[in-house]
């Protein structure tokens, strides 16, 4: 042992008023001659690995929802074993009611009766249904929200719309897109373009009835194939296009065209007609359907107005005046014309083609 | 606008600050709050083991006299120091709460030793204890021998001053106690280490 005093430090370390720099001196010298060991930061991280705070510190939701599951299970299993558990006689050795350890001055419950599974799952099943209540509620109320939840579909590919059928218009790859239920309606001439879903919402259903009602076979086995023509979509405002679209007139003389411009019927009864329609944005609902259900050309945001605004006038609306172009074989009927063609509307709002034209070759 | 050339560009960026390597370890430490801020714990934990680690192994092995347990209780610390970090977020913080955490923890060892030590058969004088090599080096020193006589308080407040040269704050504020307790504690200390070493001497 090195004494103060007599070691290196000389005789007079300890004494006078360096004695706090002796000190200094002999800790430091002390000290420095420790080598901690080498795998020091090894040994923390996994002490820190180890440690089981660690991952609840870094993950509290996992925790909680682990918790959560945990507990509805655990509730779960008591209460199945309350189920298979023999209630055990009153007086056995060894079974202390619940009752015999309350104080005397409490109510006394009534004993708690095992409850069937199918029971125990109301509420959850409860709660799933409101849970899927109010979002449904949230997506009618909500039409951004529809929109989008309907634009995520479409582009999952999830429902058999065509990214442009939410203008009323025809799909190009929607077999039901255009085709018109004219027949079916009977001389509503209505329109029962299923995939324009925002397009008069009460024409599509009136006509989605009467189709599955009352529809001719003839007519309602119209069916438009896809147009490939991209061009046959104008996109200025007043677009004026020119489609070809097939009919198939039903008995009650109303048509049933396909809603795009190469649309051709399977029927055989079916006339294909060329019809241009000129139709401005401003009066967005050229359908001249008796009924108002026309969907000839319509702007997309003006979709419902135009179906609601869509009366039996077919002059009224006017500004789109197709002319279709009767070809061989085409039945001409009676001068009631009802288009039922559908509007394919790209994404620059420009709308527009009426497939359908009369059977008598005009329509408006 | 375009920066001097003269002037490299350097981008505050704390993604840079995390990827640094380890040369740049000191300019990180004594770097601006600002740009610690986004240290995350695992990287301030190897930080600062760089740094640090030895210096507080060796203020641990001053307390507590076992360089495994001191090793043990630096560890501790930055293990706790790494599930605090969210308090922390700084270097400094994370410093000073690394040095309170070894000083505290260091007490707990010996008062764990004391009762310890009341309630276990002492072994055989032949045989040496487990730590006896350990201690061998800082027994040579007959100021770490005096020190070990000392109460706790003492011997931290000493400890502290004149081997990691804190101030009296710093020493109040890592102790827990007042600046007055610090000066009390200091110069009892230091009188009962001038005594204990003349009467050795003699």
């Amino acid at each position: 042992m090195v004494r103060p005093g007599h070691g290196p430090h000389g005789p007079d370390g300890p004494h006078g008023h360096d004695f706090a720099e002796f000190i200094r001196r002999e800790l430091h010298a002390a000290a420095d001659q420790v080598e901690p060991g080498a795998d020091g930061l090894e040994r923390i991280r996994e002490k820190i690995r180890s440690r089981p705070a660690h991952a609840a510190a870094r993950e509290p939701w996992t925790t909680a929802v682990r918790l959560a599951i945990s507990g509805f299970l655990a509730g779960l299993a008591l209460r199945w074993q309350a189920l298979r558990r023999p209630h055990t006689a009153p007086g056995a050795a060894g079974a202390v009611p619940r009752q015999a350890r309350r104080a005397p001055g409490h109510a006394r419950r009534a004993p708690r009766q095992p409850r069937d599974w199918r029971e125990a799952m109301l509420r959850p099943a409860l709660a799933v249904g409101i849970a899927i209540f109010a979002v449904g509620v949230i997506l009618a109320v909500v039409p951004p929200l529809r929109q989008g939840v309907v634009g995520i579909g479409q582009t999952l590919g999830l429902t058999g719309q065509s990214p442009t059928s939410n203008s009323g218009g025809s799909t190009p790859g929607g077999s039901r897109g255009g085709s018109s239920a004219g027949g079916g309606a009977g001389a509503l001439g209505t329109t029962s373009s299923r995939t324009s879903a925002t397009a008069a919402a009460s024409c599509t259903t009136t006509a989605a009835a009467s189709t599955s009602s009352k529809a001719n076979p003839s007519t309602s086995s119209a069916s438009s194939k896809p147009s490939p023509k991209p061009d046959a979509t104008p996109t200025t405002p007043v677009t004026s296009s020119t489609g070809t679209g097939s009919q198939s007139p039903s008995s009650n003389g109303s048509t049933s065209t396909s809603g795009s411009p190469t649309s051709t019927a399977t029927t055989p009864a079916s006339s294909t007609a060329t019809a241009t329609s000129t139709a401005s944005k401003a009066e967005s609902t050229p359908a001249p359907s008796p009924t108002g259900c026309g969907s000839g050309s319509s702007a997309p945001e003006q979709v419902s107005s135009a179906a609601a605004k869509a009366t039996a006038t077919a002059a009224k609306s006017a500004s789109a005046t197709s002319t279709p172009t009767p070809q061989a074989g085409s039945s001409s009927t009676a001068g009631t014309s009802s288009v039922s063609g559908s509007s394919s509307v790209n994404s620059s709002n420009a709308v527009t083609t009426t497939g359908g034209g009369s059977p008598s070759g005009s329509s408006s | 606008m375009s920066e001097p050339d003269d002037e490299p560009t350097r981008p505050i960026n704390v993604t840079e600050t995390l990827v640094a390597t380890d040369a740049t370890v000191p300019a990180a430490i004594f770097a601006p709050a600002t740009t610690r801020v986004g240290w995350s714990a695992d990287w301030a934990v190897t930080e600062l083991y760089s740094v640090h680690y030895r210096a507080l192994v060796r203020l641990a092995v001053l307390l507590v006299r076992d360089i495994p347990t001191a090793e043990e209780v630096v560890q501790d610390s930055f293990v706790a120091m790494h599930g605090g970090w969210q308090r922390l977020r700084d270097a400094e913080n994370a410093l000073a709460y690394l040095r309170q955490a070894v000083v505290n923890r260091s007490r707990s060892v010996l008062r764990h030793r004391t009762v310890v030590d009341k309630n276990l058969q002492k072994p055989a004088p032949d045989m040496p204890s487990a730590e006896h090599g350990a201690l061998a080096l800082l027994e040579r020193s007959a100021v770490v021998g005096a020190l070990r006589k000392l109460p706790e308080r003492q011997r931290e407040a000493i400890v502290l001053r004149y081997y990691a040269d804190f101030s009296e704050a710093e020493i109040a504020a890592t102790m827990g106690i007042s600046r007055g307790a610090v000066k009390s504690h200091t110069a009892r200390g230091m009188a009962a280490l001038r005594a204990d070493l003349e009467q050795e001497s003699w």
